[in-house]
């Protein structure tokens, strides 16, 4: 299935709301996903992967000196924040156990990149994933590629989580919600 | 900018209608209709070509009839008069055979990139079957008729940017003449337009090829294409905050720079009568069945005799465009709104090419980096508005934005009186604004926004919004979108008058008509210009007695 970028990024957003995600972490995961499709990568996957089991608010966080430990970590929640710590020099590394979507760390990685500086995310042998700086300077340009192929199973479970945000319509609201008359004769 | 200042908006020479025109112009672009196969009941397929600086986009119009009782503006519909796609060059035979299969039927199939927007329209019942009689029995058509349609088909969606799988924005916006925000589909209405009008003087020459004669090229321009808006453009201008906010600094620089002027030339004098004197003519046309515009119209009637008055005594004084928008301050915001755009209009050399900036392919970021105290500051300077919001009100609350299942078609819904309002969608910038302000003062200010961000995430989507208006001033609007005085109309206007859009006609307090290209060159204006002809010249288009 053929997809323009700007109709992944609204998909993408939406399922992240209606899994629960609060409107700026969807816009962050969304932006991620878009990133990984714009690179010719899985992005609505990663971006699955990370809304599938829904929203926590809550995140186990460990500081030992310059270095921050997220336990059992969402992507989807503590990941854009893995990157800021990093930029606002709270944290030299940042160390995310057990992600849900290591892809979709690399997304926002790549966003991330885009900005002031170069990150990069690690794997290591024991599941963790480290997130460091690796460059401050020019970073590469986003790629935009206008033609995007993605696969219609994960388009369709997307835009099922889309789907939650929708208001189940009524009389009421078709009449009133948008306004206008139902006819234009005229 | 406040909503109800947005709500008095005029369209200017930035408009992006304006920009467009005056690009076709300086390349005297030429249309061509390599296809026609449209059947004496005015049904069919047609391909209208321009070339661009070195691109060909093309119109491909599909006519099909269509039951009274499906026509109508809404979202929700599912059959057209006519409908069509902008492709990018020439179609094919192959090309136009998928497309007749799938345009018709709009949102409900896919597209490819070789489409770059796509759209649909319908005919304005009164005004269509009578200018098919009038020409047809040999006669050009009433001119109080028209006056008071003033178009054939009024566009119902016309969706870009990826929409269904046609192309992304990032395709052609880096194309030389293809900047400028909406370009495409500004393109799109403008060839629609010239369709229209073929179509009318095609059905009548077929229904009566003897008696027939065709629309005269003065009435031509007098007509336009009708829009039917509605709430879906509102969420935009609050979806796009840097776009929004190029699109007012340009208007607002445009106005600065007139307004330093110190000393007015003979040209820009006699400029500034002539198009206040269209003005008032143009006001003069505008009647519209709402009770409040009729009301605004009124007092803009009025005021305008006294801009007239008022101008007499001192054109030749210092500063004359200072004073005038001091002057302006005791009118009404219609009034000063028109005052504004006016001004703008008789500059150009000053202003046009503040076109260039309206543009932004940037999404907003946060900045981590920054401290917890300096987005207080940020959220004090810009948002001191929101935070004197008292949200526990109803009244404050009264309504929320909504996407519907139907067609996913936006709508506002009444917070304490509907459900749905747990899957509210998040134009309520002020309200998420003053409960971070709430947040902030419990935080650390030495604190960075990466860490409070990692501790209180919620917050994250209006801390984006107070860290991009910190960088971009006009990036937001400056009221409570979901109080019980919000009127999404103010929304639309502002967002249809930055198109280029004029007559604005509100059928309700979120749903407007409005007309485009009205007083617009035609094709052949374009192409093949008579001596003397200024494309550019139909800022506020005034109805003529050929």
């Amino acid at each position: 299935m053929i997809c323009s970028i700007n109709e992944i990024r609204a998909v993408l957003r939406k399922a992240a709301m209606g899994s629960g995600f609060p409107a700026g972490l969807a816009d962050a995961i969304a932006a991620a996903g878009v990133w990984l499709c714009a690179h010719g990568r899985d992005g609505l996957g990663a971006v699955l992967a990370a809304v599938d089991g829904g929203y926590e608010a809550e995140v186990a966080v460990e500081r030992d000196g310059a270095t921050v430990t997220f336990a059992g970590a969402r992507v989807g929640r503590c990941g854009p924040s893995a990157f800021e710590l990093i930029a606002a020099g709270d944290a030299d590394e940042v160390i995310i156990e057990d992600p849900d979507s290591p892809t979709l760390l690399e997304g926002m990685a790549g966003v991330a990149s885009t900005r002031t500086a170069t990150f990069v995310t690690t794997p290591t042998v024991d599941g963790r994933f480290t997130v460091v700086c690796a460059a401050v300077g020019e970073a590469s340009p986003f790629a935009i590629r206008t033609v995007v192929a993605v696969d219609e199973e994960q388009f369709a479970t997307a835009s099922a989580l889309a789907a939650r945000i929708l208001v189940p319509a009524t009389d009421e609201s078709r009449l009133s919600g948008a306004g206008a008359g139902l006819t234009d004769n005229d | 900018m406040r909503l109800d200042r947005l709500g008095s908006s005029f369209p200017t020479r930035l408009s992006f209608m304006r920009s467009l025109i005056r690009q076709l112009a300086a390349e005297r672009a030429d249309v061509t209709r390599p296809v026609w196969e449209i059947d004496d009941h005015g049904f069919g397929r047609a391909v209208y070509s321009v070339g661009l600086l070195g691109h060909t986009y093309s119109l491909v119009a599909f006519s099909t009839p269509l039951a009274p009782e499906n026509r109508t503006d809404r979202v929700i519909a599912e059959a057209w008069d006519s409908s069509y796609v902008i492709f990018d060059g020439v179609p094919t035979t192959a090309d136009l055979d998928r497309l007749e299969t799938r345009v018709p039927t709009q949102e409900a199939s896919r597209y490819e990139d070789s489409e770059l927007s796509l759209s649909r329209a319908n005919k304005s019942v009164r005004l269509f079957e009578r200018m098919v009689e009038n020409l047809a029995a040999g006669e050009q058509p009433d001119q109080q008729m028209l006056t008071s349609v003033g178009y054939l088909m009024r566009t119902t969606a016309v969706y870009g940017s990826g929409k269904f799988g046609t192309a992304d924005r990032g395709k052609y916006a880096g194309r030389s003449g293809m900047d400028a925000p909406f370009r495409v589909e500004m393109l799109s209405v403008w060839l629609t337009r010239g369709f229209t009008i073929d179509l009318v003087n095609h059905i009548a020459a077929c229904r009566s090829p003897e008696t027939a004669v065709a629309l005269s090229e003065h009435l031509q321009r007098q007509l336009g294409i009708g829009n039917a808006t509605g709430l879906g453009m509102a969420p935009f201008l609050v979806s796009h905050p840097i776009l929004f906010n190029n699109w007012i600094t340009a208007r607002e620089t445009a106005i600065a720079r007139v307004v330093a002027v110190e000393e007015a030339s003979p040209e820009s004098i006699t400029r500034v009568h002539e198009l206040l004197a269209r003005a008032r003519r143009h006001v003069a046309q505008w009647r519209v069945e709402d009770e409040l515009q009729t009301a605004r119209i009124s007092v803009l009637e009025s005021e305008l005799a006294d801009v007239e008055a008022t101008l007499a005594g001192w054109f030749g004084d210092p500063s004359p465009w200072a004073r005038l928008m001091a002057e302006a301050a005791t009118w009404s915001l219609e009034t000063q709104e028109l005052i504004a755009a006016l001004l703008v209009e008789a500059h150009p050399a000053l202003v046009d090419d503040l076109t260039a900036g309206m543009s932004s392919s940037t999404p907003p970021r946060i900045d981590g980096a920054m401290s917890v105290g300096s987005l207080q500051e940020h959220l004090a300077e810009h948002f001191g508005w929101a935070v004197e919001i008292d949200f526990g009100s109803r009244d404050e609350t009264a309504q929320f934005w909504y996407i519907s299942e139907e067609k996913s078609e936006p709508r506002l819904g009444l917070r304490y009186e509907e459900s749905g309002a747990d899957l509210e969608q998040p134009l309520d910038v002020g309200r998420r604004v003053n409960a971070l302000a709430g947040a902030l003062a419990g935080a650390d200010p030495q604190e960075s926004v990466a860490g409070f961000l990692l501790a209180q995430p919620e917050h994250r989507f209006a801390v984006m919004r107070v860290q991009t208006v910190a960088e971009h001033p006009y990036s937001e609007i400056r009221d409570n979108l979901i109080s019980d005085r919000c009127l999404p109309i103010d929304m639309l206007r502002a967002k249809l008058a930055m198109f280029g859009a004029c007559k604005f006609d509100p059928k309700s307090d979120r749903w407007t008509r409005i007309n485009m290209y009205q007083g617009a060159p035609l094709f052949s204006d374009i192409a093949n210009p008579a001596p003397g002809f200024d494309a550019d010249d139909w800022w506020l288009p005034v109805l003529e007695e050929s």
